[in-house]
This record gives C-alpha cells, sequence and structure tokens, in this order.
C-alpha cells in the first residue's frame, strides 16, 4: 500500500515481528518464575532451556524478516541511543548467561560458582531476561509513527503481558511435575489482574489520544476473547484451584495456557493489525492563489 | 554553521507532481518508491474544508526519530542538518521506517523496475542495486549540493547545487537553502510570510517549512 494523507496499516513489520516480541515475552517470563521455582528447589533445567529457546526463536524471526540478514552484526552499533541495538547485547548476554545457569542446572553437575548459591545463576539469568524484556518495550514505545505503540500505558501492559505468559507456561511445567506452589498461583492471580487493569488503562488512554478508529477496531474485534479466555477463564481455574488443591494440576495447565495464549494473541493483533500510521495533519487551511506574484 | 531546509509555499503549489517525476528520474528510485510526493489532501472541518496540494518527504529533522532507531548507525545526520542513510551499513530492519511520523523511508524487496524486466536509460545510469533490501529515503540530492559546494556554488541559489525537486518545480513554490544564512532565499520567505511545520507535537523539528495564507478577508 502507498503512504497516503490517511492513516494506514503499517506495512514494514509482519508475523516475523510479532513472534518476535511473543517470543522475547514468553522466554524472559519463563526464565523469571524458574528462577522464583528454583529458589523454591523446583527444577530449573527445563523451563531455563524452552525460556531461552522461546528467546532465540523470537530473534530467528526476526533475522528472516530484516532485508539484509548477512548484515545482522551491525544491529550492535548503536546502543547509546536504539533500543535495538540495546536488545541484541541484552540477547547475547542472556543466551551467555543462560548457558552458564543450564549447566548449573544439568542434573548432577556441580561447578565451583554454584557451591555458594545453586540459584545464583538463575537468578542472574531473570534480571538479564528483564533487562531484554524492557529494551523491547523501549522499542516499541520510541516508533513515532506509530501512535498505538507510541502510547506510554503500552509499557506496563507489554511487560505485564510478557510475565504472564512466561507464569502461564511455568504453571505446565508445574502442573506436569505435579508440584504446584500455592504462592505462584496467587502471584499468577495478580499478575492477570494487573494485566487485565493494564489493559483498560490502555484501551482508554488510546480513546483519549484519538488514534485511527481502525487501531480501534482492531483491539476492539480482540476484546472479549482476549478479556475472557485470557483472564476471566485463567483467573477462575486458579481460583478453583487455589480451593482445590489435590486436583490442581489440570486446572493450572489450563490456566496457564489460556493465559499465555491471551498475551501471544494480544501481540500478534499489536504488531500486525492494530498498527497504524499517524497520517499526514496539517494544523491550518492553506488558500491557493494568494501569494504575491 | 549550515542548516539546509526545504520551503514549500502552499497558495503556489498546483499538485502537478513534476517534482516527483525529477526525483524518480534523478535518483532512480523503483516503482512505488517516492522519495518526494505530492500530496492531495482535504483539510479543515465542515465548511471551511480546502483541498491543499502538500509536497512531502523526509523532512531532514533537527532531532530525527529515524536516527534515535537506527541499530547499526547507518542513519547519519550531517553537521549541514542533511539526514542519510548509509546503504552498505542498513540491515533493513525497518525500525527507522516505523519510526518516521513522515512516513518518508521506503524499502524494496527485490529490484523493480518501472516496465518490467527491462531497465529504462534512466534506471540504467540511476538505480543503484544497494537500494534493494534496505531503507531509503529523499537526501535532498546530498551529491548535487556536495558537488556544487566543491564548486563554490551556493546550494538553493544556484541550480547546480539545488535538489531537483526544486530545479524543477513550474510553480516557484519550492525553495532550498541555508536557514543560519539571514540572507538566502528560504530565510527571506520564512521571514516574510507565516508558515508551519508537520507533526511539530513529535518535537521532531523538521527542517521542512510549509508558507501558507488564509483566505483573504
Amino acid at each position: 500500500m502507498k503512504p497516503g494523507p490517511d492513516p494506514h496499516p503499517q506495512r514494514f513489520w509482519d508475523y516475523r515481528a510479532a513472534c518476535n516480541f511473543v517470543g522475547g515475552g514468553t522466554g524472559t517470563g519463563l526464565l523469571v518464575f524458574a528462577a522464583v521455582g528454583a529458589t523454591a528447589g523446583l527444577p530449573y533445567f527445563l523451563p531455563g532451556l524452552v525460556g531461552l529457546a522461546f528467546v532465540g526463536l523470537g530473534l530467528m524471526m526476526v533475522w528472516f524478516e530484516i532485508g539484509r540478514p548477512w548484515r545482522a552484526i551491525n544491529v550492535f552499533f548503536r546502543p547509546q541511543t536504539s533500543w535495538m541495538s540495546r536488545e541484541s547485547i541484552a540477547a547475547v548476554f542472556l543466551f551467555a548467561i543462560g548457558a552458564i545457569a543450564l549447566g548449573s542446572a544439568w542434573p548432577g553437575v556441580r561447578l565451583p560458582w554454584t557451591m555458594a548459591s545453586p540459584v545464583a545463576p538463575a537468578l542472574l539469568t531473570a534480571l538479564t531476561g528483564l533487562g531484554f524484556l524492557s529494551c523491547q518495550i523501549g522499542m516499541l514505545h520510541a516508533v513515532r509513527g506509530v501512535p498505538a505503540w507510541r502510547e506510554r500505558t503500552l509499557m506496563p501492559l507489554v511487560g505485564l503481558t510478557g510475565l504472564v505468559e512466561g507464569l502461564g507456561l511455568y504453571l505446565i511445567f508445574m502442573a506436569l511435575w505435579g508440584r504446584v506452589l500455592p504462592g505462584m498461583l496467587l502471584i499468577a492471580l495478580g499478575l492477570i489482574l494487573a494485566r487485565a487493569l493494564a489493559w483498560r488503562v490502555y484501551r482508554v488512554a488510546l480513546d483519549r489520544g484519538r488514534v485511527s478508529p481502525m487501531t480501534m477496531a482492531a483491539l476492539e474485534r480482540i476484546r472479549t476473547g482476549f478479556l475472557l479466555a485470557g483472564h476471566g477463564l485463567p483467573a477462575v481455574l486458579l481460583v478453583v484451584a487455589l480451593l482445590w488443591q489435590e486436583q490442581a494440576g489440570p486446572l493450572v495447565a489450563l490456566a496457564g495456557a489460556a493465559a499465555t495464549v491471551g498475551g501471544w494473541l494480544f501481540k500478534l493483533v499489536l504488531i500486525t493489525r492494530a498498527a497504524h500510521t499517524r497520517g499526514v495533519s496539517l494544523p491550518v487551511v492553506p488558500v491557493r492563489g494568494t501569494s504575491p506574484s | 554553521m549550515t542548516r539546509y531546509v526545504m520551503v514549500a509555499d502552499l497558495r503556489r503549489c498546483v499538485g502537478c507532481q513534476t517534482c516527483t517525476a525529477a526525483c524518480k528520474l534523478a535518483n532512480g528510485t523503483p516503482p512505488g518508491v517516492q522519495w518526494r510526493r505530492v500530496l492531495d489532501i482535504e483539510v479543515g472541518e465542515y465548511p471551511n474544508v480546502k483541498r491543499v496540494f502538500l509536497p512531502t518527504g523526509c523532512q531532514h529533522c533537527s532531532e530525527p526519530p529515524c536516527l534515535e532507531v537506527c541499530p547499526t548507525g547507518a542513519t547519519q545526520k550531517r553537521e549541514d542538518g542533511i539526514v542519510t542513510i548509509d546503504y552498505e551499513q542498513c540491515i533493513g530492519c525497518f525500525n527507522c521506517a516505523l519510526s518516521c511520523p513522515y512516513e518518508a523511508r521506503f524499502g524494496i524487496d527485490s529490484l523493480e523496475f518501472a516496465y518490467g524486466e527491462k531497465q529504462t536509460e534512466d534506471e540504467k545510469c540511476n538505480y543503484d542495486p544497494e537500494m534493494v533490501g534496505v531503507a531509503t529515503k529523499c537526501n535532498f540530492c546530498v551529491d548535487v549540493i556536495d558537488a556544487g559546494v566543491a564548486k563554490g556554488l551556493t546550494p538553493g541559489e544556484d541550480p547546480e547545487a539545488t535538489p531537483y525537486c526544486v530545479n524543477s518545480c513550474i510553480a516557484g513554490a519550492m525553495a532550498f537553502g541555508d536557514l543560519d544564512d539571514p540572507n538566502s532565499t528560504v530565510s527571506d520567505l520564512l521571514r516574510d510570510n507565516q508558515h508551519v511545520r508537520l507533526h511539530e507535537d513529535q518535537g521532531t523539528r523538521p527542517g521542512f517549512f510549509y508558507i501558507w495564507d488564509q483566505e483573504p478577508s
């Protein structure tokens, strides 16, 4: 589509870019809660590996999208101002520290640095993951050509949805292990409610900011599904699981899956459908033919 | 100091797109890519509505949002205010294109010519294959400016040192020059006429000014 005066869908980032935000949010969220779980004695290796894989897959999808993939190394060159550069650098640290954390969590392995605190590398990976997620949030906020991304209230929403997606997957791991921590369920409940609130705040801010009606329509199309399936359903399931802990496993797994898929749907729509340009806005009404000849 | 800017007189522009054609010819841009284009828009609110021809393109902002997000350093701002792209450094992530509130950046995925696979004579001369897969945009014909300045010419005054779109304008609606020179054409125009810039709320401080007049009372 050729650019015109009216707002129109951005045409530069597609589902592959959306996958980066999905993978980055889910992966870092999972790394965070895998580290939290490790402090309570739950296994770290598998969720840690899956978390790093999500981040890696997301970055790989971006690599497929860029026009000159064999020059991708150049992405590191401007961390002074570019959140994309910072994201790339954070990714390098994340994979390096994450590899150490995985090595430390390998069954039967006792590496020197794990003697003092076996979960320290996992916690450091989680912190680096949060840094990576912050870079993704910064990338969206820096985009001045797409008002729906520039909106400040999107930042907590993207951050929270990343955490919820990661925790959703971690709930599935806990269900599979048969070791559901009630504290983790409470955290999940809190984060899901916080994400619903952040969504509401974002929608109100977009309304006030007079973004393109097409953006609002795209978000409106997923509103019911996102709120009911991504928030209402998992919240109810988590409450039931808290009250009926003997049968919590399947409920927790379903709640986690619903919360995670809800976040993925939101990000996919945010990047590919609810991303309209500013359009041209001439703040005056000029008249032709009035200039001195 | 030098700060090159462009001025478009909205009272004069007739929307003939000669500047668009001149730009395409000079820069060999592929189909669908218009570094300089003239939008035919409706402004105002009923009943005070007017049709306006709005020449637009890269605004060569003082605070370019494209520069801020570029992860590679391919986008640069020169000391004279011209924002450029190094095609050999750009990775084609198009973060810059999304960050530009003026939609001034373009990208193509493959070689395309105006008439299918066969290149026209000007495409043979001007088409740069390095433009494929990277972000491209108006650069104020920076090569022309630099060559002209090297010869001692004044951009905006001497056609040999002035962007093609300005040279080609049949209505005298476009002007180019040094805003920091109080005697330049652009300084005179902006001093004597009311003017406006696009999306000033974004804090980009564009180097593209629009002269306008209200209807005479």
